[in-house]
């Protein structure tokens, strides 16, 4: 079954594989742009100087949780958390509504970007050095929303409430129960118990739609009040720039 | 270099900066996009509780899996809970002087073994 996107694009004869090439040749002429407009005075972007662009993890990462936020919001509007629902409302989603199965499918995809993005996020401030102080209660804050990020992971996997998404949250839950002492409290605190029921769909659901992103939202307020109260003209710059 | 000059560098570094985040932003949305329609993720049927099939658990947490299956019961334990623990005590860590020996050339390898390290029990090792 094809997407409305997909058909869109069928309609005009444009092969879902030419998107790559116009986001290359995008990317080439926003490149072009970019030189034309001298707004890399020293050029040092067209020497190719990493760390200018890696100095916007944080931004793009903010760019890419916007996305899944707005992209949850919609797919919320259609989803019902109980087992005999679940799936349906999520197939009516893809068959009937305008963009509907593009809209799940981005939210899965930018979920997942979201993950490796905090990765490489991660990497680049332990490189830099950027949990040091002042900026150690940023990165303080940060790990929590590593660890939020992780459980908005667990929690939206089982939503489709398929084979696939039932059977992965029964593995998630055996590796986290296996873990010795302190195994078990933390799945009945997370999960609500080892067997997965309806009562663990409308837990996650829960999670997922309300708790999750109020946390997230406070937390990502509170990291980003420490990242404004740093040195002024320290903020989005690199190592590199800093010296100059 | 006068403070109206300072200003108008500043101001040009600026759109510089946002400029390349709209880039970088425009090439994940791409990206996001292109996956989307390339590679959907198909809904499969209805779960059934009583119909398991071989999953692999997520792939954040193979690597747990993998030390938990390795290493004796306490240790595991210990090593699972003291990474967090860890990694949001870093900057008091820092603050104690304990990394101040630490030059950034070591850090960089540290990171990169610990990412492969990761990478190695995750996708490397199995389950």
């Amino acid at each position: 079954m094809k997407s409305r996107l997909e058909r869109w694009l069928s309609d005009r004869g444009i092969d879902p594989l030419d998107l790559l090439g116009i986001l290359a040749f995008s990317g080439f002429v926003f490149g072009r742009i970019y030189a034309w407009l001298k707004l890399d005075p020293d050029g040092q972007a067209d020497r190719g100087n990493l760390s200018r662009w890696a100095s916007h993890t944080g931004g793009l990462l903010f760019a890419v949780l916007m996305m899944t936020s707005i992209t949850g919001l919609l797919l919320a509007f259609y989803y019902h958390p109980t087992p005999e629902s679940a799936q349906a409302s999520l197939r009516y989603l893809e068959s009937e509504v305008t963009f509907g199965r593009t809209i799940r499918q981005v939210h899965a995809w930018s979920a997942s970007l979201l993950i490796f993005l905090l990765f490489f996020h991660v990497f680049r401030c332990f490189i830099w050095r950027s949990y040091g102080w002042p900026k150690g209660l940023t990165w303080f804050f940060g790990s929590v929303l590593l660890f939020l990020s992780f459980y908005f992971m667990l929690t939206g996997r089982l939503l489709p409430w398929d084979q696939y998404a039932y059977w992965k949250t029964v593995a998630n839950i055996e590796v986290l129960w296996d873990v010795p002492l302190f195994g078990s409290p933390l799945v009945s605190i997370l999960y609500g118990g080892k067997d997965v029921t309806w009562l663990t769909l409308i837990r996650f659901y829960s999670a997922h739609v309300f708790v999750l992103p109020m946390a997230t939202g406070a937390v990502l307020f509170i990291h980003f009040s420490y990242l404004r109260r740093r040195r002024p003209g320290t903020a989005m710059k690199s190592p590199g720039e800093r010296d100059e | 270099m006068s403070s109206g000059m300072r200003a108008r560098q500043e101001q040009i570094l600026f759109t510089a900066r946002v400029l390349r985040l709209a880039i970088l932003t425009y090439l994940a949305l791409g990206l996001i996009l292109t996956l989307s329609i390339l590679k959907p993720l198909p809904l499969m049927e209805e779960a059934d509780p009583f119909r398991p099939i071989a999953v692999e658990p997520d792939w954040y947490l193979r690597a747990a899996k993998v030390a938990l299956s390795t290493l004796p019961g306490p240790l595991s334990a210990l090593a699972i809970l003291l990474i967090p623990i860890l990694f949001l005590a870093l900057p008091w860590i820092e603050r104690a002087g304990w990394l101040s020996g630490v030059s950034s050339r070591i850090r960089v390898v540290l990171a990169i073994i610990l990412t492969a390290g990761f990478m190695l029990l995750t996708w490397g090792l199995g389950c």
